[in-house]
C-alpha cells in the first residue's frame, strides 16, 4: 500500500515536472518564432563620440536599430549606417565586420560587438576619424 | 649617495632613450596566414605585413591593404577596424591581435550578399613581403 502511494505520488510529481518543461518549451518556442515574424531586430541607445587626426571630435546620443538575419547584419541610425557580415568564418551573430558611413564620414570599416544586453560599434572612415558607439538594448527607434 | 644618484641617473637615461626609440619606430612584424572565402572553397596562404604606430595601423598582403585605427577611439593596439583596397573589391577590414596570433576578417564591399574572407595568421620570420 505504501510502495503504492509513493510510487502515485512520484507520479503526481512527474506529471508536474512534464508540464512545467512542456510550458517551458512552449515559451521559448513562441519566443524565438514572435523574433523571426519581426524580422529579428533590435533597437539600442547609444553614446557616440568621434575623434579626427585634426582634433575636431563630436559627442551625443544616437538611437540605432540592430537587424540580423544568417551572419549577416545591418545598422541605421539617425546619422550612420552600416552593412555587416558575420566574422568567425563568417557565422557568428555576435562579432560583425563591414562597411559603413556616417554625415561626416562617407565611408568607412564598420565593426559590431554584441554582448548580452549591450552593443560597441566602431567606425573608421577616409579622412581617419574615428568613431565609437557604445549601446545599451531598450527605448524606441524611430522609422529614419 | 654619489653611486646611487650616478646608477639613478643612468636609469632614467635608458629609460627615456628606450621610450625615444618607441616613439619614433614603426613597429613592423610579418605572418604567414592561411584564408577562406564565404562565397567559394577556395584556401591560400599569404605572407602579411602589419605596421602599428600609436592606434593606427597599415597592413598590406597579396593584392590588398588596409589603413586602420585602434578601436576605442584610438586607444587600441590590439583591436583596429579600417578601410581597404584589392586588386577587386573594395574592402573593410577588422584586425585582432593575441599574442603571437592575429586574425584578419575583410568584407568585400559589392551588391548584397557580400563576400567575406578571414586569415588565420601566426608570426612568421621566413615569410617576406612584396
Amino acid at each position: 500500500m505504501l510502495y503504492y502511494l509513493i510510487d502515485f505520488n512520484q507520479g503526481g510529481y512527474m506529471k508536474k515536472v512534464f508540464f512545467v518543461s512542456l510550458l517551458l518549451v512552449s515559451i521559448f518556442l513562441i519566443g524565438n518564432a514572435e523574433a523571426v515574424f519581426l524580422g529579428n531586430c533590435t533597437c539600442y541607445q547609444c553614446n557616440l563620440k568621434s575623434l579626427c587626426p585634426n582634433g575636431d571630435s563630436l559627442e551625443f546620443t544616437e538611437s540605432v536599430r540592430l537587424c540580423m538575419d544568417e551572419g549577416s547584419a545591418t545598422i541605421e541610425g539617425q546619422c550612420l549606417g552600416c552593412f555587416l557580415g558575420g566574422k568567425s568564418l563568417f557565422s557568428s551573430n555576435k562579432n560583425f565586420i563591414g562597411s559603413g558611413s556616417s554625415c561626416w564620414g562617407h565611408n568607412s570599416g564598420c565593426s559590431a560587438i554584441l554582448r548580452g544586453r549591450l552593443m560597441t560599434i566602431d567606425l573608421y572612415d577616409e579622412f581617419g576619424c574615428m568613431t565609437q558607439l557604445r549601446c545599451v538594448q531598450g527605448g524606441v527607434c524611430t522609422d529614419n | 649617495m654619489k653611486k646611487a644618484f650616478v646608477i639613478s641617473l643612468l636609469l632614467v637615461c635608458v629609460f627615456l632613450t628606450g621610450n625615444v626609440e618607441m616613439a619614433l619606430a614603426q613597429e613592423c612584424t610579418t605572418y604567414l596566414c592561411t584564408g577562406k572565402w564565404s562565397c567559394g572553397d577556395e584556401q591560400w596562404t599569404d605572407c602579411v605585413e602589419i605596421c602599428i604606430d600609436k592606434g593606427y595601423a597599415e597592413i598590406e598582403g597579396y593584392c590588398w591593404g588596409c589603413d586602420l585605427g585602434g578601436r576605442s577611439l584610438f586607444s587600441s593596439n590590439k583591436n583596429f577596424v579600417g578601410i581597404g583596397g584589392s586588386c577587386g573589391p573594395d574592402l573593410r577590414c577588422s584586425v585582432e591581435l593575441r599574442g603571437r596570433s592575429m586574425t584578419v576578417d575583410l568584407y568585400e564591399v559589392g551588391s548584397p550578399p557580400s563576400c567575406m574572407e578571414q586569415l588565420r595568421c601566426v608570426k612568421s620570420n621566413e615569410c617576406v613581403t612584396d
